[in-house]
């Protein structure tokens, strides 16, 4: 009987700490969900979090500050309006900006950082797919709503086959876009200059827009004379440049980061090919590309969603609350997107009646809300923005197409001079 | 075949830039044995000063070296004088970390003051290219080797034909035995670490004008450095313009063979397997 009586003894505390431990372990993941996303938590007791992880440093460092200045503009404005009304109180909204130094690797980090220890109710999208897509991933892990802006719907949703049902996009569809490079050349660049050389990178968005050129030019009449790929961080093209001078194409269509793509023109200029058409996706969106390539800019097209010509309620008060600073077009742009998206993630919230993250997100899914970009409402997780071709004339980007909208005339680049 | 030539003779060119980056951090490493990772800061710092000259005096960026060459020599001198000497009398670990945190430490400072965008350095060559023997080539790119190869010639005569090279070499080879000889080691190390930093200036310049500088930028150059350096022979001056040509034309030629997105992955293979059966470098001795 003692060992028998000695085993139940030792037998029954041990069964108590098992039953305690799992307790305990139950506790601490039940913890875990609820502070998976501050949001699971109800109607908010102060101020409501909003995170964002942006390429304030680094390859993409042109864009972070432009999106940070429209997130910002926009918290401002609830704040200076008493805050934002949720659950029958009104909460003053806080913006926690984290640099990823325009590394993907760190804006995952930082995403989980802002929910997890900053208790960000929701986040506001960083830059591209190739930041975007990890900051996706872990609000879909982590069941917190993101809405982003300038990532291409396709390279975004290739992040995720499954489906994104936690992240939401307002930017360009690319089969659209990438087919408007070719349509504005038609209708405005020479009749006969049909040979198009295309410089990629090898960055999501690179790849994508690069297999769309290809096999969109057939049916515009284009053919792809040349071709280069190479990696994000490339300075030196002189034997692309080069190869695309000797295979006769008129019409370049590039798709790189702004550093590459100031590399680029110079080279082109110097090793003296003359396209006729230039296109730079991504790395002329921004006002240094006029500034550190002068007249070589000129001319450079890019695509667009937004001009201040796309008068909707309240983007006059913000076009001239920006336009003095801002020169440009393309920042201004930018910054209205932003400024838009987070209206659409406050007026979530405030739909939502709580910081609860499903809560916001079903909100999200039945967004119909006019904001300074237009109507926006949701189809498969995105909404499609309306493409416009721009281009750097002097030191601002106009719209030069579509035509049947207020437009100015094309001119042609400054590297055909 | 002139597609060739001229992708051969444009690598080549471009490897005269890479020579420049590499230079500093051989002399550098060849004198204290040391792995001086803000040399990729000192590049972009010196990119930085002679935009702030150029923007606020018009200067030729090239003129503006008159400036930032002593700028940055006396900063290179003060750092290792003052910081880095101290550390290295208990071994290279504690200088390499110190170096790592001097490029943090500067890199932000950069940004602080010029923001983090790219930013290019104004010149009517910047842009400008020429033709020689029927191949076109951009004039940066000759100046580029031009300096890389006045900057080799001036440090091997330097090395090899004055009382301070001498004292340099024997700094190097052996410091304890050069320092009751009556040499000043500390001064040597801080003078070799100054023209070390005033030639991440020099590359910094070039790199601004070429491309464009960014307060991270210096990185990428950091490692074409001591790819060169090491191909080249740690410490041999003249077998780093050489690596600097040979890892251009290889770039280039990989680039235009098989594509620019592989290019990095058989340059690097190549290294590797060029260490494997020549561990010294090219130019470099065999140790026993």
């Amino acid at each position: 009987m003692t060992p028998r009586t000695k085993e139940t003894a030792v037998y029954l505390p041990r069964a108590r700490r098992a039953a305690l431990a799992t307790a305990a372990t139950a506790l601490l993941l039940a913890g875990c969900a609820s502070g998976a996303g501050s949001g699971s938590g109800g109607s908010p007791a102060g101020p409501i979090t909003l995170g964002t992880t942006l390429p304030l440093t680094g390859p993409l460092a042109s864009f972070g500050p432009v999106l940070q200045a429209g997130y910002q503009k926009a918290i401002d404005d609830v704040n200076a309006a008493g805050g934002l009304p949720v659950g029958g109180g009104k909460h003053k909204l806080v913006l926690k900006v984290l640099d990823n130094a325009s590394n993907p690797n760190n804006a995952t980090q930082q995403a989980r950082e802002l929910i997890q220890n900053d208790g960000a109710s929701a986040l506001l999208g960083s830059f591209s797919p190739d930041l975007n897509n990890p900051v996706s991933t872990v609000a879909q892990q982590l069941h917190v709503p993101v809405i982003m802006t300038v990532t291409p719907i396709q390279a975004w949703r290739a992040g995720n086959p499954d489906g994104w049902t936690y992240a939401w996009d307002v930017f360009d569809y690319e089969p659209s876009t990438t087919s408007l490079f070719f349509k504005a050349a038609t209708a405005l660049a020479p009749s006969n200059d049909r040979k198009v050389a295309i410089f990629a990178d090898t960055e999501n968005d690179g790849i994508l827009w690069a297999r769309l050129w290809k096999a969109e030019a057939a049916q515009y009449g284009y053919t792809i004379a040349y071709s280069a790929s190479f990696p994000p961080g490339t300075s030196d093209f002189s034997q692309y440049v080069q190869q695309a001078k000797a295979s006769g194409a008129q019409v370049l269509l590039a798709q790189m980061l702004p550093p590459d793509g100031i590399a680029l023109w110079k080279q082109i200029h110097a090793f003296g090919w003359k396209p006729t058409v230039a296109a730079c996706n991504k790395c002329s969106a921004s006002a240094l590309f006029p500034k550190d390539l002068g007249a070589l800019a000129e001319g450079t097209l890019n695509f667009g969603w937004w001009t201040p010509d796309d008068i909707f309620p309240g983007t006059q008060r913000l076009v001239s609350y920006w336009e003095p600073s801002t020169g440009n077009n393309i920042s201004l742009e930018m910054k209205v997107t932003a400024y838009a998206i987070t209206g659409i993630m406050t007026h979530a919230i405030s739909a939502a009646g709580s910081t609860n993250s499903s809560a916001i997100n079903t909100a999200l899914g039945k967004t119909s809300l006019d904001t300074v970009i237009g109507h926006v409402a949701f189809t498969g997780q995105a909404f499609r923005t309306t493409d416009y071709m721009l281009q750097w004339q002097g030191d601002s980007q106009v719209r030069i197409y579509p035509t049947t909208v207020k437009h100015v005339p094309y001119v042609m680049p400054g590297l055909d001079k | 075949m002139s597609q060739w030539a001229a992708t051969v003779v444009n690598g080549a060119l471009l490897g005269g830039v890479y020579a420049i980056a590499g230079l500093g951090l051989a002399l550098v490493f060849g004198v204290m044995r040391l792995v001086n990772l803000a040399h990729a800061a000192f590049l972009a710092g010196g990119a930085y000063l002679t935009l702030t000259l150029t923007t606020h005096t018009g200067l030729d960026p090239l003129l503006a070296l008159v400036v930032v060459l002593p700028v940055m020599f006396c900063a290179g001198y003060a750092v290792q004088r003052w910081l880095l000497n101290a550390l290295l009398l208990a071994g290279s670990q504690g200088a390499l970390v110190a170096t790592f945190g001097l490029l943090i430490l500067i890199q932000n400072v950069l940004t602080l003051g010029y923001g983090a965008e790219p930013q290019a350095l104004p010149a009517p060559y910047a842009d400008a290219g020429l033709t020689v023997a029927g191949i076109r080539v951009r004039v940066i790119y000759l100046i580029g080797l031009a300096l890389a190869g006045a900057c080799v010639t001036g440090m091997h005569l330097a090395l090899r034909r004055t009382r301070l090279g001498i004292a340099l070499r024997a700094a190097a080879a052996d410091p304890v035995t050069a320092g009751t000889m009556g040499v000043n080691v500390d001064h040597l190390y801080a003078l070799a670490f100054g023209i070390g930093t005033a030639l991440a200036g020099v590359s910094g310049t070039v790199v601004g004008v070429a491309f464009s500088v960014t307060p991270t930028s210096g990185l990428s150059y950091l490692l074409l450095g001591f790819t060169v350096v090491v191909l080249g022979g740690a410490g041999s001056v003249a077998g780093t313009l050489a690596a600097g040509l040979l890892v251009g034309i290889a770039e280039a030629v990989a680039g235009r063979a098989i594509g620019g997105q592989y290019a990095d992955i058989v340059v690097y293979l190549a290294f590797v397997a060029l260490l494997a059966f020549r561990p010294q470098g090219l130019f470099g001795t065999a140790r026993a």
